[in-house]
């Protein structure tokens, strides 16, 4: 495994490690990992979680680069003519491009984590290089059930009164920020406060999920149970049910792990899962690719 | 510019940046790797901008777990304010944390020492600098301390941040905070928890301690600090930080000159909540530049 450090993107202002496998595991076929800032920590991610899978998978056979989106970490700022989202989207192309160029790879696989997810949906959306996508504690859809373990377990975190309290401040600003954007004839997809904080509908998800399936994408959602918004394994099934996509995902639940991993034991469990994941996505485009030489041979 | 704007700038590119800001672009930084293979250190390289060059190369030394992911947008900014006062600046990670090769619980103060002077001399290489001085925050200034008294050419200037003086009293903190996040973070109090041995912990907010380290920091007291090899030194005592009055003694028992600053920021470095915060406090930033620039 070797790694090498690199400014690179438009004038060199984004910074990334790549981590590439031992020489006598090198191929161009297969897929190259992205990975990048979990919210504003910079590319080493949580307690060093990217660091470590990068190097689990450089073991594997499979080429990574752990990179700072424009404006986070090491790297420069962001352009200010850009949108975040459009900004996050040429980042992770230039990631790729800069992937392709060292390692060879010509498909990707990217893990989102928080709300790294979308942006890593967006790009998803929008190249086709992209051939897998993990999505880590993105969206989050409620159900009557999670509602309800929500507010038992704030009761039990904060008191009755305290919950009550918040859950009516939290509703009041809800219906406030929904009447300000009525008298501004804002769109919420023009604001890009609104593009941090707000998810697509459900419909709208499965929607676009859909379509990068169709693309053959290999999408996994993958959840932690930190407890508040996210609180049962069905949850993400019974929200998303008869929109005939669960069975198109790969799912994991990971109940005892917190949105951070802090706990030793728990980023053990969910890098395994990740390096799994990939490593079956990485097999299968080996295959395919070497089934296409075959035959163009 | 304020950091709370800066902040605001990170999280909403589209707002548009002062006139002043925009005309002051950051100075060039480079990411490098150096040292001996499958043992490379990661570090940004800061060149000096502007017209005033001090032909001084600053090296800062990072904290320990958490508290190096928590401080890694501060040490950014501290490095882009030192290299547009003239200064060359080497912002690196230790074996085994960040960037740098190596596994977390493969580190030990030994070999964060060396790094510190590997990273000094290839700072003074890439600077061509004749003069280096270290910055050390937490664990970070007591490694850097330990560290000036075995390099070949010691710090011109050494300035200290809440350096950790009692190894034991630290090691409580961490299993604390460990503790206390555990428990916020799981929601539910009644949930299992890793168990935190009080005389052995063996994590501390996502990072492993292994016996190596635990035993390294458990021997640092004041008596560390005893053989510090510097011109001068300044110490920055935040609110709540172990006193260092006993240090600025000791070093100027020693006949070395020592300032110390005392700053209103109190930070909370033990806490795995950076993932929606970054810590950028102006006041301490400002006095350990202005620190570095007063020293000829």
């Amino acid at each position: 495994m070797t790694e090498h450090s690199i400014n690179f993107g438009d004038h060199g202002g984004l910074v990334g490690t790549i981590c590439l496998p031992h020489a006598d595991r090198q191929g161009n076929a297969g897929i190259g990992k992205i990975l990048f800032n979990a919210g504003i920590l910079h590319r080493v991610g949580p307690h060093r979680i990217n660091v470590r899978l990068a190097r689990r998978l450089a073991r594997r056979g499979i080429p990574s680069i752990r990179f700072d989106l424009s404006g986070l970490g090491d790297s420069a700022r962001a352009n200010p003519r850009y949108t975040f989202e459009r900004q996050a989207v040429a980042d992770l192309q230039a990631a790729m491009d800069q992937l392709e160029t060292i390692a060879g790879v010509k498909r990707f696989s990217i893990l989102g984590f928080c709300s790294g997810g979308r942006n890593g949906y967006a790009a998803a959306a929008e190249d086709e290089r992209i051939k897998g996508l993990i999505l880590y504690d993105t969206y989050t859809y409620s159900t009557i059930r999670s509602r309800l373990n929500r507010i038992t377990l704030l009761i039990e975190q904060q008191g009755f009164f305290k919950t009550i309290r918040g859950t009516t401040r939290r509703r009041t600003a809800q219906v406030l920020r929904a009447c300000s954007r009525l008298l501004s004839q804002q769109s919420s997809k023009d604001s890009e406060g609104d593009w941090l904080q707000n998810q697509p509908s459900r419909e709208e998800f499965a929607a676009r999920l859909h379509h990068l399936c169709d693309r053959a994408v290999r999408v996994a959602v993958m959840y932690s149970g930190e407890g508040v918004d996210y609180n049962y394994r069905e949850q993400f099934a019974k929200a998303m049910a008869g929109l005939g996509i669960i069975e198109r995902l790969d799912f994991a639940y990971l109940p005892e792990m917190d949105h951070t991993a802090m706990q030793l034991a728990e980023q053990s469990k969910f890098m395994d899962w990740i390096e799994s994941w990939t490593v079956q996505l990485h097999r299968d485009h080996t295959v395919n690719s070497h089934q296409a030489d075959a035959l163009v041979s | 510019m304020s950091d709370a704007w800066m902040v605001c700038h990170i999280l909403r590119p589209s707002i548009k940046p002062c006139p002043i800001y925009r005309a002051k672009q950051p100075p060039p930084v480079k990411p490098i790797r150096f040292g001996a293979p499958a043992r490379q250190l990661f570090a940004m390289f800061h060149t000096p901008s502007g017209t005033v060059k001090h032909g001084h190369a600053v090296v800062l030394c990072n904290p320990f777990g958490q508290e190096a992911i928590r401080c890694h947008r501060m040490l950014r900014i501290l490095g882009e304010r030192l290299a547009a006062a003239g200064f060359h600046v080497m912002r690196f990670d230790y074996f085994g944390t960040g960037d740098s090769d190596g596994d977390d619980d493969a580190i030990s103060i030994k070999t964060w020492i060396d790094n510190v002077i590997q990273a000094s001399d290839e700072a003074a290489r890439l600077s061509g600098s004749h003069l280096q001085s270290w910055f050390g925050l937490r664990l970070g200034a007591t490694v850097a301390a330990l560290a000036s008294a075995r390099a070949r050419t010691p710090p011109h200037h050494l300035i200290l941040w809440d350096p950790v003086i009692g190894g034991e009293h630290y090691l409580g903190e961490l299993a604390r905070s460990h503790f206390g996040e555990t428990k916020l973070l799981h929601g539910k109090p009644a949930r299992p928890r890793a168990p935190i041995a009080a005389n052995r912990p063996t994590e501390a907010l996502g990072f492993p301690l292994s016996h190596a380290i635990v035993d390294d920091i458990r021997l640092v007291s004041a008596e560390t600090f005893s053989t510090i090899q510097t011109a001068r030194s300044t110490i920055l005592q935040s609110p709540c930080a172990e006193d260092t009055a006993q240090i600025a003694t000791r070093l100027r028992a020693m006949g070395v000159p020592v300032d110390t600053i005392r700053i209103d920021t109190h930070v909370v470095w033990a806490s795995s909540d950076a993932m929606n915060a970054a810590i950028v406090p102006t006041e301490p930033l400002l006095a350990i530049v202005n620190a570095f620039a007063a020293v000829p």
